[in-house]
């Protein structure tokens, strides 16, 4: 019997199908590979550096998606295990227990002490005083200077950091040569001489040692401090920050992933058939975009909210329904954006039905369904890959201004928008709280930067013509 | 050229009753007037009498579609969707849940909206151009790749801290201008100054790197070969042979958000306290006041129309290839 | 001779790219005088355009030219000149012309625009002088309304009428020297005949020196005083065009015109170079054309040949650099004989009054206010084993015929019956008669799906048809295919991009042929390619007819290309087939006063400087066809009655033709 129950929640399950299929395309065509136009995106070093960044958010949010509920010590009266209602995921193992709230109110970052004052009682008289941190108190000596046990700290990471490096190394070399000598032994030429138009190896090397230590040297801090202070009631905003990213990834890969069936199908319905589809499909996507974005989700959350509260008795935890409130939001906004990917692909194909190859074809009698699937998908393929990544960092980013709006995520649920929403008033304070701002900050600076550059990297490798 | 617009007035009309229509599938029928009166009376220590007077109050208790009690036509207009949402195309919003005449808002809170959207706009589009120009004109050399750079960097920031630390910056710490707050008038200068520069900042990224896109497209077609061929420099090249080709994607790019400037920005204008449409459509989102977000999304759907019927006609104006034809 | 005008001396013009460092024009030196033609002849990629731009510095600023090289315009060296002076020279002292009229000209100002920005920049005209000058220039290459032109946009004009307006631009500095880099090639006959008399006359006018480069030896043969051939980057023959056309030296040059197909070729197979040009990343140390040459010795592979003079002409042979000129070349292998024989004749498809129509839609609601008869009324019938060819400008239907025989744009109305069973109505039951017919497409780089590999290509017949069961079988027939074509066995499991355009030619004829059709209709299948090229596929469709007995539809505007195939010849002039008889008949004594016109316009290689542009004005929008005749606007016999209704058929000889000259009234 295992002491805790595995609970797979929507987003987690579309995550999980969202990987495999990548994981199955990579394998399937793995002998293609080689000539495929978006293996330049690794031979170019921005691109190969924002992908390796780009993965480690990606398996944050992954590590962030495994959730389980933990056995409870009370157990019914007949013996049955109870499970605790709280749904926690692997990355809230990891990084227990700054998921418990510590303190009573606002950290700086680093601090050892509170931020304000704080009334106590010494002798039946109140004092006001910087309150020694409970959360530091348990880890750090005390009268040990900061920068010191920083230093001391991270290199205390160091050998966690090489382990992971040589094992991780390890594994992907593997991978890639698939243990032939011959092939090791190119790969480590290249890494040491990169060749003027290979795949960018050392670039890979760097970032990805980098990223490793980073991760492993940020893990370590947080066990002894707040790195980026406490919010108002004590949370630590470093567990916020980091908490945030799944949030920020769902909604960047699983909106477009919601809507592009849709965008698929009636996209190369309407344009390869013409006609009566055409002009239904048209008014459908012309009825949906002549809406301002902006209106259509707030509305459409409105309502959802109204339904959601309706309905409480569907949802099982607190964390099940802000989770079910992510996915509707991942919908609505893919049923918002799928729009211009439809006239994109209506576009495209059109133009595809009139090229010879598919001419052709016709001429050999092969059925209109082949066609579609052998001639038009897959040269409609690239199209897709770009507004995939393209689209990543708008959403991400489009996260942020509709939880501020109220219409984004529930606001139970950690995410970067709830975070700036509740922040932005704190640097209006006497002395200014700057430290959840600058956290949200620069998590998500990073995250959509690296999605920004990746894209554009993307972009240029399957579509020549809009370099620049 | 008339009966051209005509033609395209005319099908804006099935698209306006689509939008109607799934608005009102959205606010009617996916939760039922019922929800909606728990919604705003508190769903404890109500009762169904409460709700029903809530219900007839606001009209809501009338049949969907069709009203087999009524005669003659009002089999089909004395019911909620024809009272709804047709009576919207005559612009009439009706009232607030909190009862205050929609249409009567709208039309003094549209003013500081287009106060702040005009000025953002125009200034964005002049630097923008001016910036792209410079861009493409050192193409290849350091500028222009700092200048990417610094574009996708700028892309890469939510517009909601370039509010908070202007916000932070310009007006806490130095000074300069007020947090927030609005006054009508030539004062409402010293109000608008720190929006529309956050806006015109915000928009820099996405707008430098389009227009140096577009510029970048059109620098490598023939004619400015044959330009170059006939003895031009560079810059007159740039400036007047490609300036112009470029401009007509961009104008006609800018034309299709004018109406929409009427509607504000939901974002500059509750942070800087701006009253307008945009303030105006958060407040009611917060209030979750749903009269108030069906006409706004009505008024939104037709001037995005409006907006492409003006792209489509400013197209016939500055493009040869399109009057000509 | 006149003193020079331009003086190129040992050109060499390295563009970097991705792979390397491109030696795109390696060692060029050539000379042109006032009032001379150069004319710069080769393949694609053999770096005759390059080195054009690298006269007027077209290029990117990132081309490196050798270091003793020198381009002297006058006694200025062009490239020692900076930006700002070589500014002076473009527009002013080199006019030029390129190949693509449609993109070539500004969309947004007005033809007056462009004419009157060159004269403001090189000339100190007044406002109305200018005006007044730009008018000229376009009455002088041959504009009749010069106003309405001034004010037209490009986009309102044809590609021969933006043509004369480049040229216009061109001229309008008074340049010494005009670079026309393939002026003709995107036009048509026609239209090709009458911008070349245009320049000639305002070459003569002006005694410019014109610097034309060309891959057409027709055009060549027309109007050059001078030939240079380029292959590969350099001058292989150089050259006073008489003499070039009586007797050309290089191995290279001869193959060229070996290749050529003609009426008198017929009988015999064409010759073929085979292999392709080397990479001029990496060129070859010895000649570069040595891998392909039939007469290369060791000798040849190891050092390159210098440009040698034998008497009038320059040759870089080795052939010619022995101390003992070869008087004679040695004879080359004997020509394939290919006498077609027909064993049995029968009616294979008839086509009766097919039409296609594309409605026009205006107004308020979208009324139809007009159709485009891209085909209207059009009879045909072929034989089993016999080629038609379908001959006549761009824009007369001919591809649309093609198109809608095969039920790949629907006929309006007509009949198309395919051995007794009609086409056209049966929609259902048609997927099956797919088998027998085919078609190859104009353009080898759109015909190929990028996405799929040469075996499924070829096997996609197979599969929809329902040939074949097994994969094994399948695979069998694709190896066979590929044999058949020409193909090595191991193209099957690469893709399209990895192929020339002439070898995915025939992996598209390979594809046709999978599900063995009778009747193959081909759309200018060799009219994207080059010359030595096209011997190649011609020769290809010639083998295959022979074995397979396969019927051809082949559409062309190619007169020479017809003339070696085709068996009967149909000119078609908008939409409508104005003659039809056998070629021989057709090609020599044509009737209908369109087909002696196009007849006339084809340059021909051995035919000299001739008078030319004998048909004027352009072919009319299919949607407002002249009353009577379609072609008496144009006709220089016009007799009244031509324009009042259209000609009925006439027989003459076994001819058929659509003209009042042969009707007796």
């Amino acid at each position: 019997m295992m002491p805790f129950k595995i609970d797979i929640l929507w987003t987690d399950a579309v995550f999980f199908v969202l990987l495999a299929s990548i994981f199955i395309l990579i394998f399937f065509q793995r002998k293609q590979m080689k000539h495929a136009r978006w293996t330049q995106v690794f031979k170019n070093k921005v691109g190969m550096s924002s992908a390796v960044v780009l993965f480690f958010y990606l398996c944050i949010a992954f590590l962030d998606s495994l959730h389980f509920r933990p056995e409870l010590s009370q157990r019914l009266p007949n013996q049955e295990t109870l499970y605790a209602t709280q749904v926690e995921s692997v990355l809230d193992l990891i990084l227990s227990p700054l998921d418990v709230q510590m303190e009573t109110t606002y950290a700086a970052p680093f601090a050892t002490t509170s931020f304000a004052e704080e009334p106590h009682l010494v002798q039946g008289q109140v004092v006001y005083d910087f309150e020694p941190l409970r959360y530091t108190a348990e880890h750090i000596p005390p009268d040990t200077p900061t920068l010191t046990e920083i230093s001391h700290i991270m290199r205390a990471a160091l050998p966690l950091t090489g382990l992971l490096t040589a094992v991780t190394l390890v594994v992907i070399f593997f991978l890639v040569t698939l243990g032939s000598p011959t092939r090791i032994k190119a790969l480590f030429i290249r890494i040491i001489r990169p060749a003027p138009r290979g795949v960018c190896w050392r670039t890979f090397m760097i970032t990805w040692v980098l990223m490793l230590f980073l991760c492993t040297t940020l893990y370590y801090l947080s066990r002894h401090y707040h790195i980026f202070g406490t919010d108002k009631i004590g949370q630590d905003v470093f567990y916020q920050a980091v908490k945030s990213i799944r949030t920020g990834v769902m909604i960047g890969t699983l909106t477009t992933l919601v809507m592009l069936p849709f965008a698929l199908l009636m996209g190369t319905l309407a344009g390869y058939f013409r006609g009566v589809i055409d002009d239904v499909i048209q008014y459908t996507y012309m009825t949906l975009s002549s809406i301002p974005g902006i209106l259509l989700i707030a509305a459409s959350v409105l309502i959802l909210e109204v339904f959601m509260n309706q309905h409480a008795q569907w949802f099982a935890s607190t964390a099940a329904r802000a989770d079910a409130r992510l996915f509707a939001l991942c919908v609505i906004l893919g049923l918002t954006s799928w729009t211009s990917l439809c006239r994109l692909i209506r576009a495209e194909t059109l133009k595809l039905r009139e090229l010879d190859y598919v001419l052709a074809a016709q001429a050999l009698g092969v059925r209109n369904l082949m066609i579609i699937l052998k001639h038009i998908f897959p040269n409609l393929l690239h199209i897709i890959l770009i507004t995939i990544v393209l689209d990543f960092s708008g959403l991400v980013l489009a996260e942020a201004v509709l939880s501020y709006i109220g219409v984004g995520v529930d606001p139970s649920m950690q995410s970067f928008g709830n975070m700036i929403n509740s922040a932005r008033l704190e640097l209006a304070r006497e002395p200014t709280v700057w430290w959840p701002l600058a956290a949200a900050f620069i998590f998500m600076f990073v995250l959509v930067l690296a999605a920004n550059l990746f894209a554009d990297t993307v972009r240029d490798a399957l579509d020549p013509r809009k370099a620049g | 050229m008339w009966a051209y617009i005509i033609r395209r007035i005319l099908y804006a009309i099935p698209i306006l009753i689509g939008v109607n229509l799934l608005t009102f599938l959205l606010f009617f029928v996916v939760n039922t007037p019922q929800d909606m009166a728990v919604v705003h009376l508190g769903d404890r220590y109500v009762t169904q009498e409460a709700i029903d007077r809530w219900i007839v109050t606001n009209g809501y208790d009338k049949p969907t579609f069709y009203n087999p009690k009524a005669q003659g036509i009002d089999k089909i207009s004395d019911t909620l969707f024809y009272q709804q949402s047709m009576r919207l195309f005559t612009f009439n919003f009706g009232t607030s849940d909190t009862g205050r005449e929609i249409g009567h808002d709208i039309s003094e809170r549209m003013w500081p909206s287009l106060a702040l959207a005009i000025p953002s706009l125009l200034l964005g589009l002049g630097l923008n151009v001016m910036l792209a120009l410079l861009m493409v004109l050192f193409r290849g050399t350091q500028i222009d790749t700092w200048g990417v750079t610094i574009c996708v960097a700028l892309m890469s920031i939510s517009g909601l801290f370039f509010i908070i630390t202007g916000q932070y910056v310009l007006a806490k710490l130095f000074k300069w201008v007020p947090i927030s707050g609005y006054e009508s008038g030539l004062s409402a200068i010293k109000f608008l100054a720190l929006p529309v520069l956050v806006s015109v900042i915000a928009g820099i990224g996405s707008g430098v790197r389009w227009y140096r896109t577009l510029f970048l497209e059109e620098i490598n077609k023939d004619y400015v070969r044959t330009a170059r061929a006939k003895g031009l420099s560079d810059i007159a090249i740039l400036f007047k042979h490609v300036l112009k080709n470029a401009l007509i994607p961009i104008l006609t790019g800018v034309v299709v958000l004018i109406p929409s400037l009427f509607l504000g920005s939901l974002l500059l204008e509750s942070f800087f306290a701006i009253p307008g449409l945009g303030s105006y459509t958060i407040d009611a989102i917060r209030a979750q006041d749903f009269a108030i977000v069906r006409s706004m999304v009505f008024l939104g759907s037709v001037l995005y129309i409006l907006g492409l019927l003006l792209t489509d006609i400013s197209y016939t104006l500055v493009d040869p290839r399109v009057r000509l034809n | 001779m006149t003193e020079p005008i331009l003086t190129v001396k040992h050109l060499r013009t390295y563009l970097p790219s991705a792979q390397g460092l491109v030696r795109a024009v390696d060692d060029v030196s050539f000379t042109i005088a006032r009032g001379q033609t150069l004319a710069l002849v080769g393949e694609s990629g053999s770096g005759k355009t390059i080195t054009a731009h690298s006269i007027a510095q077209l290029l990117q600023e990132d081309v490196c030219y050798g270091e003793n090289s020198q381009i002297l315009l006058g006694d200025i060296d062009l490239l020692r000149l900076p930006e700002v002076a070589m500014r002076q020279i473009r527009g002013r002292r080199i006019g030029v012309i390129f190949q693509e009229p449609m993109t070539s000209l500004n969309p947004v100002f007005t033809v007056g625009e462009q004419i009157i920005e060159v004269l403001r920049l090189h000339t100190t005209l007044s406002r109305r002088a200018r005006n007044h000058r730009a008018m000229e220039l376009l009455h002088a290459v041959g504009i009749a309304d010069v106003k309405q032109c001034m004010q037209d946009y490009p986009h309102q004009l044809s590609g021969g009428m933006k043509q004369r307006v480049m040229i216009a631009i061109a001229l309008a500095g008074e340049p010494d020297l005009l670079i026309a880099d393939e002026p003709t090639t995107a036009l048509d006959v026609t239209i090709q005949a009458q911008v070349l008399s245009v320049l000639q006359k305002i070459q003569q006018e002006l005694s410019m020196g014109i610097l034309l480069i060309t891959h057409d030896l027709g055009v060549v043969a027309q109007v050059a005083d001078q030939v240079a051939v380029m292959y590969a980057g350099q001058i292989i023959e150089y050259a006073p065009s008489t003499v070039f056309f009586a007797n050309a030296q290089h191995p290279y040059s001869q193959r060229l015109f070996e290749s050529l197909p003609s009426l008198n070729k017929r009988n015999y197979l064409l010759d073929m170079i085979p292999g392709h040009v080397p990479s001029l990343i990496d060129p070859p140390p010895g000649c570069r054309f040595a891998a392909r040459c039939r007469y290369a010795w060791d000798v040849c592979e190891t050092q390159l040949p210098a440009l040698t003079s034998t008497g009038a002409q320059q040759v870089r042979c080795h052939l010619y650099t022995k101390e003992q000129p070869l008087t004679h070349l040695p004879v080359s292998e004997k020509q394939v004989v290919m006498e077609k024989v027909i064993t049995e004749s029968h009616t294979l498809l008839s086509v009766q009054d097919l039409t296609v129509h594309f409605p026009i839609r205006r107004g308020l609601f979208k009324r139809v206010v007009g159709l485009v008869k891209a085909v209207d009324g059009v009879d045909l019938s072929v034989q089993a084993g016999e080629t038609l060819a379908l001959v006549g400008e761009s824009g007369c239907g001919k591809t649309t015929v093609a198109k809608s025989l095969l039920n790949l744009v629907p006929a309006t109305s007509g009949k198309v019956v395919y051995l007794d069973q009609e086409l056209t109505h049966h929609k259902q039951d048609l997927r099956k008669f797919r088998s027998h017919l085919q078609i190859i497409f104009q353009d080898p780089f759109a015909s190929l799906d990028p996405r799929m590999s040469v075996t499924d290509i070829i096997a996609e017949g197979l599969l929809a048809q329902r040939l074949v069961a097994s994969d094994k079988a399948r695979l069998e027939i694709v190896n066979r295919l590929l044999q058949q074509v020409g193909l090595p066995l191991g193209s099957a499991v690469r893709y399209p991009h990895q192929f020339s355009g002439g070898q995915r030619q025939r992996i598209a004829i390979a594809r046709a042929l999978a599900v063995s059709p009778q009747m193959i209709i081909c759309d200018e299948p060799t009219s994207a390619l080059d010359v030595s090229v096209q011997a190649q596929i011609v020769n290809l469709l010639k083998n295959l007819q022979q074995e397979l007995g396969l019927a051809y539809i082949f559409i062309s505007h190619n007169i020479a290309v017809v003339s070696y195939l085709a068996d009967r010849v149909a000119v078609m002039y908008l939409g409508r087939i104005v003659e039809e008889g056998r070629a021989q008949q057709v090609l020599a004594t044509p009737k209908h006063p369109y087909t002696q016109g196009l007849l006339q316009s084809v340059p021909e290689v051995g035919g000299g400087h001739k008078i030319l542009a004998p048909v004027q004005g352009e072919l009319p929008s299919p949607a407002h066809p002249p009353k009577g005749c379609h072609f008496s606007p144009r006709c220089p016999h016009v007799m009244p009655i031509c324009r009042q209704s259209y000609p009925p058929k006439a027989v003459i000889d076994g001819q058929m033709v659509k003209c009042y000259l042969y009707i007796e009234s």
